[in-house]
């Protein structure tokens, strides 16, 4: 039986776990030579936005709001 | 409200290309309410209801048939090959209330509750799209068609909530008032943030990209056709 | 060890579960949502996984996704990079989509299932597909072949499975990386012919045997060939990598004419229709071109006598007959489901075998690891609805199921697990008699609701096979997941015109006894009264809709169409000319 989680509790979570996610990708693009390396500093800011996309899907109704922060 | 609107449906429905992507529009829809209801006859233990949801189902797909083979009889007419680029659903859902139905979520009285709702709201914007296609007499026909039976989907829902919730038959259609209220601010609000996503993100694309671009441009010029030697096998406890 | 396998977020969601080993249970989404093509988290097929095994989340050992979603990330940023600035609606449309969800996979698989993040693990999507085509199939070592659209960067991989008692290895030395996409190109091809991409490929295999191939010389443009036997897609004819909008660039269009409205009925008849069909020949014919060269090549190089192919390119059944006969292998393996939703399976194999190391099982041979449909439901739903129905004997059933057949009437035919995989093979399918082209025409008009240049697939006891089809060596084999399109012999032709396509072809199911006894019975039955042990065999679905899985999908499905009778295990339910199971009237409620 799997236990149902609330929308708002389930994006917590994924967003607790979004920052090692980025470490992942860090740490691949760092390995991944020079080329890669390049593109590092973008695809981590981009993961940073992506935890506001993150927290506006978990309150949907707060949507536009969280996006105002931008 | 809605009678203000009169004149921005009568300029919506004037393009007769415009027309028939609605009404391909409208099909799909009713196609894909019809798929909710044969869902609701499937999960519904109640007989009576099993019948005349697979009823209402075979009547949306019906439907759907007759707006896919009106707008695909406009689209002929006025030969194209593009959709218009802008087509302002919101303000011609059909009975796109249906597409957000959980039909697997809550029984029977929510859903009737919800349906008679949604059933009510299809028949006033068919009545409304009615009069503003002005004299295209075969899309009047369309409309005019499916509004006889929306008369009875919306009655048959009706009575059916008041059998099977006769106590709570009230309450469920406040609650289902409330639920399309809400469910409407909640397009809005998506909407919106999607709006504002977009602009934000388009602006950190043209603001921060071209150095990054510049640089994976160079490199992509440097990588070889063909095959490439597959990488070394990654550890499966990482994302990347 | 229990092991779940994952696929979500893009299309055809799926969850498979392993015990020590031994596959328990495997359903696509769809089946239980019943949203075709279901891509959201599948929470009712892992649910329904682990009640099959009496598991909670929490005793798992490992939950394995199909692709590494970062990989992917950096390969969607990459793309947006290099086509800048010509991306730039593109990319709010792709950020969006991946950070608000995809890249985050660990996080939403740990919210759902409340699992630890350290027991959920990562495949390469190539992997995945790679072990779903290698370690499902009976062969000990072989060469292996994927190929789609995308998964993180390769869009096709060659390489070798090797496995027993010393352990398991699936090497993939090789790959071709995106954009350059054999599965995009066809994609391409499926939208600009009007068909939902991941969704219409079949329907322009279909229309391709209407055509002829006049186009081959324009596509092999958009696809030239590399000096080290690969290939390159020409970026100039395709918008796929840089925008949201449409897969095609205006040049495309210049090259091969207006794309189709895709509301717009294909009439052969018209110039117009004979273009878009003759576009469809031609690429299937550049497909199947390369595919045979690529696989030639991969035989050349191992000696090895088997190819397991995987991947939603190995859904193309006249591709792989091509290579069954042109390649050099003697064996072509292409499991139930070589799409994404075998990846779940192949995930967790892949997990258990390489990652783990734990030692080789052999797979049993065939796909039904769904739910069971329940007869009795049948019996209570038809008996509340006043439709005559009565639980027969199997041997009873079987007879008169034949003769039902023989007489013209069309069967719903549920029986035991559903099938994994995107087709019907003889547990949630519809059955019909294949000798007469009205019996194709009725299912398309009243049951089916569908173009009419789609063929229906036969299906044959696996020891007749060979009298009405001309199968090359392996061909038997390929034909049990109904994964090759093979010649009917031409003496059998008009006898079988239901199922024979324009061009003489069919797309043929064999039927082992070991694996279904009752429908072999059913065929062998059907055999003793016509002469002729073959059916027609469709999935048991309407338009729009995913194959059904229950009783009471299949009651509604009945209903909704014209099906003749349905029968679920051993309860069978009939419509009767004027039937007087009671319908909703509108007087009743005016």
């Amino acid at each position: 039986m799997i236990r149902k989680k609330g929308r708002l509790r389930r994006q917590l979570v994924v967003l607790g776990s979004a920052f090692g996610s980025t470490g992942d990708l860090a740490r691949g693009l760092w390995r991944g030579g020079s080329d890669k390396k390049l593109i590092m500093p973008i695809a981590i800011f981009l993961c940073v936005t992506g935890f506001l996309l993150v927290l506006a899907a978990g309150v949907e109704a707060l949507a536009p709001f969280i996006y105002s922060i931008f | 409200m809605r009678s203000l609107l009169n004149p921005v449906q009568r300029w919506l429905w004037r393009d007769p290309v415009r027309r028939g992507h609605r009404l391909l529009r409208f099909a799909e829809v009713e196609a894909d309410g019809g798929r909710d209801l044969a869902r609701a006859a499937e999960l519904t233990a109640d007989a009576k209801l099993r019948r005349l949801y697979l009823r209402h189902a075979s009547d949306e797909q019906r439907h759907s048939e007759i707006f896919r083979q009106r707008g695909t009889e406009l689209l002929r007419a006025h030969r194209t090959q593009s959709e218009p680029a802008w087509q302002p659903d919101w303000l011609a859902p059909g009975e796109r209330g249906l597409d957000d139905v959980k039909v697997d979520a809550g029984g029977d009285g929510p859903l009737l509750a919800f349906l008679h709702l949604s059933e009510a709201a299809a028949a006033r914007g068919f009545t409304t799209y009615k009069e503003a296609v002005g004299d295209d007499h075969d899309t009047r026909t369309v409309f005019a068609t499916i509004l006889k039976d929306e008369e009875f989907h919306m009655t048959y829902t009706r009575h059916e909530l008041a059998r099977v919730s006769p106590r709570r038959q009230g309450w469920l259609l406040w609650k289902a008032r409330f639920g399309r209220l809400w469910k409407g601010y909640l397009r809005i609000a998506v909407a919106i943030a999607g709006v504002m996503g977009a602009i934000v993100l388009t602006l950190q694309y043209f603001i921060l990209l071209p150095p990054f671009a510049w640089a994976a441009k160079r490199a992509a010029k440097r990588e070889t056709e063909g095959w490439a030697a597959a990488s070394a096998p990654r550890d499966l406890k990482a994302q990347y | 060890m229990k092991i779940l396998g994952l696929s979500a977020l893009y299309h055809d969601s799926a969850a498979a579960l392993l015990v020590d080993g031994m596959p328990v249970a495997a359903v696509q989404e769809e089946r239980l949502s019943r949203r075709k093509n279901d891509s959201t988290f599948p929470i009712a097929a892992v649910e329904y996984c682990l009640d099959e095994a009496g598991l909670e989340p929490e005793e798992l050992d490992a939950i394995v996704f199909y692709e590494r979603p970062m990989l992917k990330f950096e390969r969607i940023l990459t793309s947006a990079l290099r086509t800048f600035p010509r991306s730039w609606r593109a990319f709010p449309h792709a950020m969006k989509n991946m950070l608000g969800e995809k890249a985050w996979v660990r996080g939403i698989i740990s919210s759902r299932l409340g699992v630890p993040g350290n027991k959920i693990l990562f495949t390469e999507h190539h992997q995945s597909h790679a072990a779903a085509a290698f370690l499902t199939a009976p062969t000990e070592r072989a060469a292996i072949l994927t190929a789609d659209g995308v998964g993180e960067w390769a869009t096709l991989t060659i390489g070798t499975g090797e496995r027993g008692a010393s352990g398991t290895s699936i090497v993939l030395d090789r790959e071709i990386r995106f954009p350059h996409s054999l599965g995009m190109l066809y994609s391409t091809f499926t939208a600009f012919l009007g068909f939902a991409v991941n969704e219409g490929e079949y329907k322009v295999m279909g229309l391709a045997a209407y055509g002829a191939p006049s186009m081959a010389d324009a596509v092999r443009r958009l696809i030239p060939r590399t000096a080290d036997g690969a290939f390159r897609l020409d970026l100039d004819y395709f918008e796929f990598h840089s925008s949201a909008r449409r897969s095609f660039s205006d040049k495309f269009v210049q090259l091969f004419g207006p794309a189709r409205n895709r509301y717009e009925p294909i009439d052969l008849a018209t110039a117009e229709g004979r273009r878009f069909a003759d576009c469809a020949a031609s690429v299937q014919l550049v497909l199947e071109d390369i595919l045979v060269d690529l696989a030639r090549d991969l035989h050349a190089r191992t000696r090895l006598p088997d190819l397991c192919l995987g991947g939603g390119v190995a859904l193309n059944g006249v591709a792989n007959a091509r290579i069954l006969r042109e390649s050099g292998f003697e064996q072509l393996f292409v499991p139930s489901a070589p799409g994404d939703a075998g990846c779940a399976l192949g995930a967790a194999l892949y997990a258990d075998r390489v990652h783990f190391g734990n030692p080789d099982r052999e797979f049993p041979d065939h796909c039904f690891w769904g739910p069971v449909p329940d007869g009795d439901a049948l019996a209570r739903i038809a008996q509340e609805d006043r439709f005559p129905f009565e639980t027969v004997a199997d041997d009873r059933l079987i007879e008169e199921s034949a003769a039902d057949l023989a007489a013209g009437r069309i069967i719903g035919w549920m029986e035991g697990r559903c099938e994994f995989g995107p087709r019907a093979l003889g547990h949630r399918s519809l059955l019909a008699a294949p000798h007469d082209a009205a019996t194709r025409d009725r299912l398309n008009r009243d049951i089916k609701y569908r173009e009419e240049f789609r063929p229906f697939a036969p299906i044959v006891p696996i020891e007749e096979a060979e009298r009405f089809f001309e199968l090359p060596s392996g061909g038997c084999r390929l034909a049990r997941f109904m994964s090759g399109v093979f010649p009917v012999r031409p003496e059998w032709r008009d006898r079988l015109a239901a199922i024979t396509h324009v061009d003489g072809t069919a797309r043929l199911q064999t039927v082992d006894r070991d694996v279904s006894p009752r429908l072999y019975d059913l065929l062998q039955a059907y055999g003793r009264r016509t002469g002729i042990p073959v059916l027609l065999n469709t999935s048991l679905n309407l338009a729009g809709e995913p194959i059904v899985c229950s009783a009471q999908e299949g009651y509604s499905t009945f209903r909704r169409s014209g099906v003749d009778l349905l029968i679920v295990g051993n309860t069978r339910v009939r419509k009767r000319a004027r039937t007087a199971a009671p319908a909703a009237q509108t007087e009743d409620y005016a």
